[in-house]
């Protein structure tokens, strides 16, 4: 299978992660990537002080699906020593050795709070294109947006590529416009897969829109 | 509607979703949800995803507690479901197995694994596909030779039940009624030599449809438009009026009644045979009781007048002057004469019975 070819160009290198390989994983989507890491960020901020709890109250089992999650999402993020230390913690709350599991914690939080420094390397705003920064000045084609939501509103229980397509456009066409905030409530709702807060989203815009 | 093929993605972890939908969204409708509960609700919705990622640690229900209701849900059973998950140990993946998967990703799951194992999911499920196909045809073949059978079956039965037929009328009937095996309503005409006999499903046959059974003998011999279908074989016509429209049916059936037909048109041309030499059986006796009748008469006029004139040859013995021995003679002589031909006439009733002889064979024959 042929891998895609990834420019790392203006991305910056995040401590504690592989670069090259998170971008692969997001076939080179610098802005997803921040949005998950960004998700990652408030879901795991504290992560490692809720297993160390879980390990001092002998919940073992608790502190491993922590640390199996953990593991998962870094893995993903290319967030190789953390997930490596979030394994290990997994596989000894497993066997059942609280002592051994007690030690484990610190480590995975040096390693957490590396990734987590990561976040402040990371620009909050996009630098708006010269095209985004005409659009701000023209006119809304309600026609074309009524035909986007209703695109939107079809495709987000069947194909979420689709209405992440949809959503691009709309981005486009409400650029700057006093609606951009809602498309950004619509926007949140689809990161977080959350079809009918999404649909009910869409039905509030296309209302105040048209 | 997209012909992509549809992926499930089923996480709770809305980040890891974003890594498999990123990899996936280009080449599949990608549908995602968040727990095993939202999965199974979004897998029997149609259009039904073609495989589901499924990840095994979720609260609520688990992935594969879930994989298993897919599995157990008849619409949904032939899904494959692929569990992805950070779990890599053989025991985890015993247990997936167990649950009814068919494959296992290991969270952080390479692209190109990914892909690869999507991409085989998609192919073993159009194989599969492929076999139901195959299977659903080769069950449509069987059903369609056990039907075929059954309705060879009313042909052979007709033909059988042709033989014990006496009647062109009883024949008319068998084909009515055979042709009413194949749920077809028809009418049908059989033109003997002693005029036409009809027949029909819907009886009494209307005197249109008489007479358009009469007209329908020149269209040809097989003719067909719409429902309606027109059979001519010889002095059988027949005009159905509720042929199927499925064509494979409509052409087995065209080819039974071809052969339903052509058998009714040689029963009929072997009745009327029968018939005509039934016929002549009668004929002949008449004619031979005639006969006999005749020669009776005949004989006793005969014996009329032999016994006339051995009477008048007596009486004239006085005037002859013949001596006793010459009387005796002479009426011996003629006596003689009517022995003969008493004789003659008993030989000619042994003719009488040799003719009876034949026509018993004639009339034991035409009752075969």
């Amino acid at each position: 299978m042929k891998t895609k070819e990834i420019n790392l160009d203006g991305i910056p290198t995040l401590p504690g992660i592989d670069m090259l390989d998170a971008m692969q994983r997001l076939n080179g989507d610098w802005t997803l990537y921040k949005m998950v890491f960004r998700s990652f960020h408030q879901r795991h901020a504290s992560t490692a002080t809720t297993i160390e709890a879980h390990i001092g109250q002998g919940e073992l089992k608790s502190a491993a699906r922590l640390a199996h999650n953990l593991k998962g999402t870094s893995g993903n993020l290319a967030a190789t020593g953390l997930f490596c230390q979030a394994g290990k913690l997994e596989s000894t709350c497993l066997g059942g050795d609280s002592v051994q599991a007690l030690a484990l914690p610190q480590d995975l939080r040096l390693q957490l709070e590396e990734v987590m420094s990561g976040i402040a390397l990371m620009d909050d705003d996009e630098p708006v294109t010269s095209a985004e920064k005409r659009a701000e000045t023209k006119l809304l084609d309600r026609g074309v947006l009524s035909e986007l939501l209703d695109r939107l509103q079809g495709c987000i229980e069947t194909d979420q590529g689709e209405a992440q397509a949809c959503l691009k456009k709309l981005r486009h066409e409400l650029q700057g416009a006093a609606h951009a905030e809602k498309l950004e409530n619509i926007e949140a709702c689809m990161n977080r897969f959350d079809t009918d807060e999404t649909i009910v989203n869409i039905s509030q815009l296309k209302a105040d829109l048209l | 509607m997209s012909d992509k093929y549809r992926i499930l993605i089923v996480d709770d972890s809305t980040d890891d979703i974003h890594f498999v939908l990123e990899n996936l969204k280009q080449d599949y409708a990608v549908l995602v949800a968040t727990s095993g509960e939202k999965a199974l609700e979004m897998a029997i919705k149609e259009p039904r995803p073609d495989v589901i990622l499924m990840d095994v640690e979720m609260p609520g229900m688990n992935g594969y507690d879930t994989c298993r209701q897919v599995k157990n849900t008849p619409e949904t059973s032939d899904i494959d479901v692929i569990f992805v998950s950070a779990h890599d140990s053989t025991d985890e993946k015993l247990a997936g197995y167990d649950a009814g998967g068919s494959d296992y990703l290991i969270k952080p799951v390479q692209t190109s694994e990914l892909l690869q194992k999507v991409k085989l999911a998609i192919k073993d499920k159009q194989a599969r596909a492929a076999v139901e196909a195959d299977k659903a045809m080769a069950m449509e073949t069987a059903m369609t030779a056990i039907s075929s059978a059954g309705e060879q079956g009313v042909v052979v039965n007709f033909m059988k039940n042709s033989f014990s037929v006496t009647s062109i009328e009883e024949l008319a009937r068998l084909v009515v009624d055979a042709t009413s095996s194949y749920g077809l309503e028809s009418s049908v005409q059989l033109r003997a030599t002693s005029g036409p006999v009809n027949a029909s499903s819907n009886e009494p046959i209307p005197p249109l449809e008489q007479e358009l059974l009469s007209k329908l003998k020149d269209v040809g011999r097989l003719k067909e438009s719409g429902a309606r279908f027109i059979g001519n074989f010889g002095g059988v016509t027949q005009l159905i009026k509720n042929m199927p429209e499925d064509e494979d049916k409509r052409g087995r059936l065209r080819d039974h009644l071809a052969l339903l037909l052509e058998g009714a048109e040689a029963r009929l041309h072997a009745l009327e045979i029968q018939q005509q030499l039934a016929q002549v059986v009668v004929d002949s006796n008449q004619t031979l009781q005639d006969i006999e009748a005749m020669q009776q008469q005949q004989k006793q006029t005969s014996m009329q007048i032999m016994d006339d004139v051995m009477k008048h040859l007596e009486a004239s013995f006085m005037s002859y002057g013949l001596t006793e021995e010459q009387e005796v003679l002479l009426l011996k002589v003629v006596q003689d004469g009517v022995d003969k031909s008493l004789t003659n006439f008993e030989q000619g009733m042994m003719i009488d019975e040799k003719m009876r002889d034949i026509i018993r064979s004639l009339e034991r024959f035409s009752q075969t």
